[in-house]
């Protein structure tokens, strides 16, 4: 028998705007569920006979989009008057000072929305028609109040509009407003500056997070940084950077989830890939998303399948933590295989539950300890991660299926989420931005019930 | 243990602030004698207005105020619109904290080390700063704690930052670092370790050196660490009532004046309690004889030290890699009974015991300044 959601009229009109070419009824009030959303936290078992080439979801947290547009100069004078004046939902507004290779700069921050999820950062030099815009976007965020539910690709559309339709009053010319997003325009200046991907799983009794924690990030130098329950591979100001966290963990240190909660989300592993200028385009790039702006290449558009291929390239590298494919041999050690022995057995030593250091700890102790050089290292490295990928009980090809990533583990905080309402977009900008990040054919699938930022 | 370096100081007060101040923060700056670093940029946060007014947001606004330079001394202001009877009015501006970094502010540095009086001379320099600045200048008493406060008084400690060097210990040598108050370190890192999180009222924060102290002879081409301890609101009252006797304020007990002493005292007090390992590299490692720079037994003998894994376990996950023959293992055994009695591991606490008396644990005074006697006869 088919259940019947709760169907308000904001959620049919959220439908209709999602997917004008769908009908619905309004007399019986019936939403079809097609494949709804599952809600198990399970991690889904890769189906080889899988043919899914679109995702439901769109993998993205922080993003940065960055333009160049000309603000009413009403707005820039005197932007606490302009904001009470326009009523506009703005939360907070900051100017400084700062300087350009132009010269001096006068600097504005507007915290936009009732909310959170989007922060305006404008730059402008005073008496030029334009200003750089900076927008910080982070479209979970901005419909749930915090980055623990995983946006589909209709609500990350849902978020850019409802961004777009609160900034357009502050534009000079508001037909401007497809200079907010990159890739609307064929000779636009928006582009993506970076954009952090994700992918949630479950890991029972954090094998997979304890598999990261003795991971070496090929090529790069910085050691991993290590917490009780998270790793991050790269440097801070790095373009590319990895983290490997517990979400749940994370939520309720920062107070977004309550500690009872943990019995639901303690066992959430999230995968971040955080991505910056040139390595945007090295993962998610190619000849049809990458447009000149600025005299340089830049990122203006992309689609889900190109995230989770990002995503799969990303950490498809960490050859230490996923159990390798097929039988496995283990090495016959022999003479000269002293440093391979050695790596061996600090891996052993490393994942022995009371050692409170790290393989790459250890490497690095030996390091400073004995003076070892670069090759030796090298030698004891390779043959510690074999041992390791040994022990490794999680497949990369399970990690990263299709199914897993079409069924991501979700984090529901309903304390924060009753907080975030929003008003519907503006259905013009909602089209307009479906076209270019919609993939063609992307099948329908109705979401079951109506989204919680929808309340009436 | 060296001595110790005061870096930040905070202090929560509630003072009105010149409404005039606001309007042209450079040009009353001028007029009245104020070293303002940059113009006052404040933030302004909106909020809906409640039913039965006319409508309009609320607002409310934050200010950073920089004197003398950028990091010495930051005030921190803020006023709130409020509603009566559906009204709205605006509010007043009130002074709320004070943050006053030390060496900055006396000697333009990030690391220098105080005298016994420079404490007070520092003080002294923001009530000179900041009283121009001031509503009613009877307040001046209310910006620094303990100062005229017999009676009601407002200001408070809200947060001690100091630190303490130490030369000749390399960052890579501590190991598993904890404190009875924080837990095991967390953020392991090759230049830093850190105990407790920024967000908390405790943190101890161990990082290489990279910065040369100008007064610490012979420091320059040193490796070493810093221990830089952070205490807050209540974690700060608890630690400073051993040598401190708390004020009250809104009947709640808060942090009054202190002396220098005081605060070396404190440093002692807490890395007394902290746990953990310093494990020098033996000078036999240092410079190896042979041509090889690992060997198992060296391996074997500190990978035993820093897991803190019985030997014999480490040998057994060994013997079953290699498989060694009987002459292999009685010359390991050997070798590996050789290369532990190198590895003396000291206590972390024990780095921190006096070196000096505590009368030469500060510096002379080396800068000239006002000195209000109040104020040195509290902080001096």
């Amino acid at each position: 028998m088919q259940t019947r959601p709760p169907v308000t009229p904001e959620f049919l009109h959220f439908l209709l705007v999602l997917h004008p070419s769908r009908s619905f009824d309004p007399k019986s009030m019936q939403v079809r569920a097609v494949e709804p959303i599952p809600k198990t936290n399970e991690m889904p078992k890769a189906d080889k006979t899988s043919t899914t080439t679109h995702f439901r979801c769109m993998p993205v947290d922080k993003t940065t989009i960055r333009t160049s547009i000309s603000l009413k100069p009403d707005f820039l004078n005197d932007p606490v008057t302009f904001i009470c004046q326009h009523g506009l939902e703005v939360r907070a507004t900051k100017p400084s000072r700062g300087r350009s290779k132009s010269g001096p700069t006068m600097n504005l921050t507007l915290d936009v929305l009732r909310y959170k999820g989007v922060k305006v950062k404008v730059r402008w030099i005073t008496g030029r028609r334009w200003a750089d815009v900076t927008i910080r976007f982070n479209p979970c965020v901005c419909l749930y109040g915090h980055n623990g539910a995983m946006v589909t690709l209709d609500e990350f559309i849902y978020a850019l509009s409802l961004a777009v339709t609160h900034l357009r009053p502050i534009l000079n010319d508001v037909d401007d407003w497809p200079d907010l997003v990159p890739g609307l325009r064929p000779d636009g200046v928006a582009y993506w500056a970076s954009l952090e991907l994700l992918h949630q799983c479950a890991d029972k009794n954090h094998a997979l997070l304890n598999s990261f924690r003795n991971a070496s990030y090929p090529g790069m130098n910085n050691p991993p940084r290590h917490w009780p329950t998270s790793v991050t591979f790269g440097a801070s100001r790095s373009k590319l950077q990895l983290a490997v966290y517990l979400k749940g963990h994370e939520m309720v240190a920062k107070d977004k989830l309550p500690e009872k909660a943990l019995a639901d989300y303690g066992n959430i592993l999230r995968l971040e890939m955080r991505l910056k200028e040139g390595k945007l385009l090295t993962y998610l790039g190619h000849e049809g998303n990458v447009q000149q702006i600025g005299g340089r290449d830049r990122l203006v558009w992309f689609h889900p399948q190109g995230l989770y291929g990002a995503i799969r390239q990303g950490f498809g590298v960490f050859k230490d933590v996923y159990c390798p494919a097929g039988e496995f041999a283990q090495p016959t050690l022999g003479r000269g295989t002293q440093n391979a022995a050695l790596g061996r057995l600090l891996a052993q030593a490393a994942r022995a539950s009371k050692s409170p250091k790290t393989f790459p700890e250890l490497l690095a102790d030996l390091r400073h300890y004995f003076g070892a050089s670069s090759t030796t290292i090298k030698k004891i490295r390779d043959a510690g991660q074999v041992e390791l990928a040994r022990h490794s009980t999680t497949t990369e090809q399970d990690l990263f299926s299709d199914a897993a990533f079409d069924a991501p583990c979700r984090i529901s905080s309903p304390e924060i989420e009753k907080k975030v309402r929003h008003d519907a977009p503006d259905e013009t900008v909602f089209q307009r931005i479906s076209q270019v990040y919609r993939p063609t054919n992307q099948p329908f699938r109705c979401p079951v019930a109506p989204p919680t930022y929808l309340r009436p | 243990m060296q001595p110790t370096i005061i870096r930040n100081l905070s202090i929560t007060t509630k003072v009105r602030l010149n409404p005039d101040f606001f309007d042209n923060p450079i040009k009353y700056a001028k007029e009245h004698g104020v070293e303002l670093v940059d113009d006052v940029y404040p933030e302004t946060q909106f909020k809906a207005a409640p039913d039965g007014t006319d409508g309009e947001k609320l607002r409310s606004t934050k200010s950073n105020i920089h004197l003398v330079r950028h990091g010495a001394i930051r005030l921190f202001s803020g006023v709130s619109d409020v509603v009566t009877d559906d009204v709205v009015i605006h509010g007043e501006n009130y002074l709320q904290t004070i943050d006053v970094n030390l060496p900055v502010l006396l000697f333009g540095k990030k690391m220098h080390l105080l005298s016994q009086l420079d404490v007070a001379r520092a003080l002294t320099t923001v009530v000179d700063l900041v009283l121009p600045l001031l509503a009613n200048p009877d307040d001046a008493r209310h910006l620094i704690p303990g100062l005229h406060q017999q009676e009601d008084p407002v200001a408070f400690w809200r947060l001690v930052d100091c630190e303490v060097l130490l030369p000749g210990v390399p960052i890579r040598c501590l190991h598993h670092l904890s404190h009875p108050k924080t837990g095991p370190a967390k953020g392991c890192k090759a230049k830093r370790i850190q105990l407790g999180d920024r967000r908390d009222s405790f943190m101890i924060r161990v990082k290489e050196l990279k910065h040369k102290c100008d007064e610490v002879e012979d420091w320059e081409d040193q490796q070493g660490a810093r221990v830089r301890l952070i205490l807050k609101g209540k974690k700060l009252l608890k630690e400073m009532g051993r040598w401190n006797k708390a004020i009250r304020i809104d009947k709640t007990p808060r942090v009054g004046a202190f002396s220098h002493s005081s605060i070396t005292a404190l440093m002692r007090s807490v890395m007394s309690r902290l746990e953990g390992t310093c494990l020098p590299v033996p000078p036999e490692w240092e410079n190896p004889s042979g041509n090889k720079a690992v060997t198992h037994a060296k391996a074997i003998a500190l990978v035993s030290q820093l897991t803190n894994l019985d030997p014999a376990v480490i040998q057994a996950m060994d013997q079953e890699i290699r498989e060694p023959s009987p002459s292999t293992r009685k010359r390991f055994k050997k070798d590996f009974a050789v290369e532990s009695s190198l590895l003396n591991p000291l206590p972390l606490a024990q780095l921190f015991n006096p070196v000096l008396p505590p009368a030469e644990m500060v510096a002379p005074s080396l800068r000239e300044g006002r000195l209000d006697p109040e104020i040195a006869r509290l902080y001096g």
